[in-house]
């Protein structure tokens, strides 16, 4: 108990004229943790909404396909009821994504686009991709009918009923492949979220075209439980159990490029944040160094009425945890805080500066959310604690190995 | 001659001659950190802004050109070079189709393009191989690009087909057939993946002048801010009226809204570093004070006002802060010459992600965000050190004497 | 008919600390003449420091008002108050109190730059100076290098660099040993005379108070007259 009052009292007794340096470190520590936090918390945040979008919307969580010989052999209905019931394994999703040309017949506009073509109980069931898509006019689902992205839709100026003309490339009899012109009825639109899905896609049903199409083009999109999303191993293995020459990729390897992007945006970002937090580490090193020099006399007294080198090394280690503690506590409260009227802050930002530039700022305009993950801000704070405690031990190390009249002659 | 005290008092604060070994040390430390704080700042920036202004300058020279000016005629045959605005000016016909091969198809822009579409400028974005595009026979003659290529599985002298957006819609989609001609790669896959180039006469057969055609124009440097100009002069110039156009950033809005957004994402990102180090600007100058306090008390008693030493000691820190950014910044902008070694290297990897990025641009040191970020470096530290200079108005004579 | 140079009108001066006061000086009156040469003594802790920090406008008193020149200190502010001490003003501290990274030359300049004095004036100023004190060996030495006296020495010079028409020194020989001490005091003593200038002095001893024209004694509060 003397050791943490006597910690207590150097770190922020009235007395103490090295009481503003204390302050000013924890101040600077503060800052750090909180400009470190609002940085992780708005990068996990803006890579989450992306990949839970691509997860959801583009790609599935799995998707299994078949070699051209295994395919045309295969029933769809008997490989999607076997996939289902695969552990952790949720829904199973045949579909085909194909380009086409498409008029709007009515408008007479026409543009290229993508065409997926999947079961109705994509729209109807309860996943990823009907709780983040909106449907925006009309309805969607059911033979016959397709339904289009919403800035597609806007580009072909669609009215809900207009016929869309599709040409699509299908299986031919004397070339492998050849134009096939279809009319489905442009029955609904729908916003997804994702911009790029949104202006170049139409969904259809699967069934009507399966046979045009070919099976060599059907795939198998498959969504899993919340726990298996990102480590889908065991799901590939079971699945390749049942179908040895069957080709599974997770989302990630869908997506290998944009997903190796983002990843490398991120590592990026840590190296900002490391180098964040070098600047916070010379900070503290400096700030302890300062305060054990200042401390120098109260130790030579300490070790002349005869406290030993891990009595003092103690107090003073009780003094920079405290310190430092408090620091971060200040730090990671106001980045919580911050980071939960982040887009309140933004914008203000934003109105202030439309009162000297009259537009609004992109960036500064965005519903910007921000995703606080428990485990890194652990991490974090473990880690500049460790920093402050271990400059500390280092200092006292030297320090303490003076005798007392050589610490008393320095100060 | 007359020398302000404070002016003085900057020169022993500053002077090594005069200061103590631990003194001296806290002042290298901190210009040092500012200089290593500046470095990556000031690469980061580079790189950047030299591949924004590569991206873009890539869509301008090969996909949208500075100006695209819808009307059916050839009007490149009429604009004056003389006009010192006009860099080219050239006759194009675009639009959308699906490239089809045995092994995959591609959604795809095709550009039909003259002969001498290919000068100086347009050249040095791409590398090529092949012929040139020239219509031989009834079919088409296009040049893919190696992404294009590949993902089709083709090479030169392979043919492939095209479904093409029809011009009516009595029309009925046909396949037409293209040889491929030439290879070309642009380095940045995403412009790469979409656009082909196709010669005029087939395309202006595919792709009918009346809502098709365009005159693609580049312009000088100098010209960049106000294109309207251009396009007013054209008009009187060729007596056609009011002409149709649209600019760069209009026509791939998304893209350019696109840099300006990352741009600002990384500026926020390094606000937030320059706030860290902000605020050890503002320790060192608290560590000043402290170790100053019996001199500044007794400078009070024989009369040195607050605001003098104020002055003193906020000039010491902002000038050794200055320092450090100088030659951050200069280190910074030496590393950054030599981006491109770094950025072959990284391109050689192969690393999938970095489709989206374009690594081989020149380098170009723009200063106007590089002097940005200084001053908003020295407005910041001005504000943290003044927190801890605040500490000089505390300071009373007394402190001086009961210290003893 | 010497004028009254400084002029103290009952100066009461209290240190307040949490719930209780302590007074340490009580309705003072007290009138320095120009010219004229005046010793505080009086126990330790009762006060003489504080007396000498508010003639000195390093303190301000609690209630009362001190005049100089007629013009009364309490109504400046912080800008008029180091004009005031830097010009008006020159003190000799017990344990001197120099700036340890100047030179004794550089300590004694030292008022006059704050003041804006030109460069040559100035160092021509402070080397007769501190050659009249014995010290012109010795301008470029910091005071790590310098003895107790010659340290005094150099803070006597600073004190009379910008000829200030008051001297205040507490306690100027209290750190020196009797040798040093004699020297100092009779260098004091020559130089107020010779530069025609005010002493105000706290001391202990009484020898060297008996030195000055009038001595006080401060007890109990307030001032009484001794001599």
């Amino acid at each position: 108990m003397f050791t943490l009052h006597l910690a207590w009292r150097y770190a922020f007794s009235k007395s103490n004229r090295h009481r503003n340096a204390a302050l000013v470190i924890m101040t600077g520590i503060a800052v750090g943790m909180l400009a470190i936090i609002i940085m992780l918390s708005l990068m996990n945040s803006l890579q989450e909404e992306l990949l839970e979008q691509v997860k959801s919307i583009e790609s599935f969580h799995l998707q299994v396909s078949f070699p051209a010989a295994d395919a045309t052999s295969l029933k769809v209905a008997d490989v999607a009821g076997k996939l289902e019931g695969a552990a952790h394994v949720v829904q199973v999703h045949p579909y085909v994504n194909t380009q086409v040309l498409v008029q709007d017949v009515e408008s007479n506009r026409y543009l290229t686009a993508r065409l997926r073509l999947v079961d109705d109980a994509i729209w109807h069931s309860d996943n990823p991709f009907s709780r983040q898509t909106r449907i925006v006019g009309g309805t969607v689902g059911g033979e016959g009918n397709v339904s289009l992205g919403s800035v597609l839709a806007l580009k072909l100026a669609w009215q809900p009923g207009d016929t869309m003309r599709m040409t699509i490339l299908a299986s031919g009899r004397a070339v492998v492949l050849a134009p096939m012109t279809v009319e489905l009825k442009g029955t609904g639109a729908f916003v997804s979220g994702l911009p790029e899905f949104d202006e170049s896609t139409m969904i259809g049903e699967l069934s009507p075209l399966e046979a045009a199409i070919g099976p060599k083009r059907i795939l198998y999109g498959l969504y899993l439980d919340e726990q298996t999303i990102d480590r889908q191993a065991s799901v590939v293995r079971d699945i390749k159990a049942m179908y040895p020459t069957a080709t599974v990729r997770t989302w990630q390897q869908v997506n290998s490029a944009f997903h190796s992007a983002l990843m490398l945006e991120k590592v990026l970002m840590y190296l900002f944040l490391f180098f964040m937090f070098v600047i916070l580490g010379v900070n503290m090193r400096n700030a302890s160094s300062r305060l054990l020099h200042a401390k120098q006399r109260e130790l030579a007294i300490l070790r002349a009425v005869g406290s030993g080198h891990s009595d003092a090394t103690r107090i003073l280690l009780g003094q920079a945890a405290i310190v430092t503690l408090i620091g971060e506590v200040i730090g990671v409260a106001g980045g919580v805080l911050l980071g939960k009227h982040i887009g309140r802050v933004f914008g203000w930002m934003n109105s202030l500066q439309y009162l000297f530039t009259r537009q609004n700022n992109l960036l500064l305009s965005y519903p910007f959310t921000t995703t606080i993950r428990a485990s890194e801000v652990v991490v974090i704070f473990l880690s500049v604690l460790a920093l402050s405690l271990g400059f500390t031990y280092l200092g006292c190390r030297r320090t303490l190995h003076k005798e007392p009249m050589e610490m008393l002659y320095h100060d | 001659m007359k020398i302000p005290f404070s002016l003085f008092l900057v020169g022993r604060l500053l002077s090594v001659r005069f200061q103590s070994r631990y003194d001296r040390m806290r002042l290298l430390r901190s210009a040092l950190l500012i200089s290593l704080v500046m470095i990556p700042l000031v690469l980061a920036l580079i790189f950047m802004d030299g591949m924004m202004d590569g991206i873009t300058e890539k869509y301008i020279t090969l996909q949208d050109g500075h100006i695209q000016i819808e009307f059916p005629e050839r009007l490149d045959e009429r604009i004056h070079f003389s006009d010192s605005s006009i860099l080219s000016a050239d006759y194009v016909v675009s639009g959308f189709g699906i490239v089809y091969s045995r092994e995959a198809t591609a959604e795809v822009r095709i550009k039909g393009i003259g002969e001498d579409y290919f000068n100086e400028r347009r050249s040095s974005q791409l590398s090529f191989q092949g012929s040139a595009l020239q219509k031989e026979g009834a079919v088409a003659s296009v040049m893919l690009s190696t992404t294009v290529a590949s993902q089709l599985g083709v090479q030169i002298g392979d043919r492939v087909a095209f479904m093409i957006v029809p011009d009516s819609s009595s029309a009925v989609v046909r396949p037409v057939l293209a040889n491929v001609k030439a290879l070309y790669d642009s380095g940045y896959h995403e412009l790469d993946s979409s656009l082909i180039f196709m010669d005029i006469e087939s395309a202006l057969r595919y792709f009918p002048k009346e809502k098709n055609a365009r005159t693609e124009i580049l312009v000088h440097e100098g010209t960049l801010s106000d294109l309207a100009s251009v396009v007013t002069q054209i008009e009187s110039a060729n007596g056609t009226g009011t002409l149709s156009y649209a600019t760069w950033d209009e026509f791939n809005g998304t893209v350019y809204r696109n840099f300006v957004t990352s741009r600002q994402v990384i500026l926020l990102v390094f606000l937030m570093i320059l706030l860290v180090a902000g605020v050890y600007v503002g320790s060192i100058a608290q560590e000043m004070i402290q170790d100053s306090l019996q001199s500044i008390a007794l400078y009070k008693t024989m009369g040195a006002t607050t605001l003098s030493l104020f002055l003193a000691f906020l000039t010491a820190v902002m000038t050794v802060t200055l320092l450090g950014m100088t030659v951050g910044v200069g280190i910074g902008l030496g590393i950054g010459s030599q981006l491109a070694v770094v950025l072959s290297w990284l391109a050689k990897t192969g690393l999938p992600g970095l489709q989206y990025y374009l690594l081989d641009f020149p380098v170009v040191i723009s200063w106007r965000p590089i002097l940005t970020i200084c001053a908003t470096m020295l407005v910041i530290c001005s504000v943290t050190v003044q927190f801890s200079l605040h500490r000089i108005r505390k300071i009373s004579p007394l402190e001086l004497l009961q210290q003893d | 008919m010497t004028d009254t140079l400084l002029q103290f009108r009952t100066v009461t001066k209290r240190f307040i600390s949490g719930d209780s006061s302590l007074i340490i000086l009580e309705g003072i009156d007290f009138g320095l003449e120009e010219g004229s040469s005046v010793a505080i003594t009086g126990k330790s802790g009762c006060g003489k420091s504080t007396f000498l920090n508010i003639a000195g406008a390093l303190d301000r008193p609690s209630e009362g008002s001190v005049l100089f020149k007629g013009k009364d200190l309490g109504g400046m502010g912080d800008r008029e108050l180091s004009r005031f001490r830097n010009r008006h003003v020159g003190f000799v501290f017990q344990s001197h109190i120099l700036l340890e990274d100047f030179s004794a030359l550089e300590n004694v300049c030292v008022p006059a730059m704050i003041r804006g004095a030109m460069r040559k004036e100035v160092t021509a100023r402070a080397t007769e100076l501190l050659d009249r004190v014995g010290l012109a060996q010795r301008l470029h030495h910091k005071p790590g290098k310098l003895s107790g006296g010659e340290r005094q020495r150099v803070a006597i010079c600073r004190a009379l660099m910008n000829s200030p028409d008051l001297i205040i020194a507490d306690e100027p020989t209290g750190s020196l040993d009797e040798d040093s001490s004699d020297a100092i005091e009779n260098l004091l003593f020559d130089l107020v005379k010779e530069e025609g200038r005010t002493l105000l002095m706290v001391t202990h001893d009484m020898e060297l108070a008996s030195r000055c024209s009038t001595v006080y004694l401060l007890h109990n509060r307030s001032l009484q007259g001794i001599s």
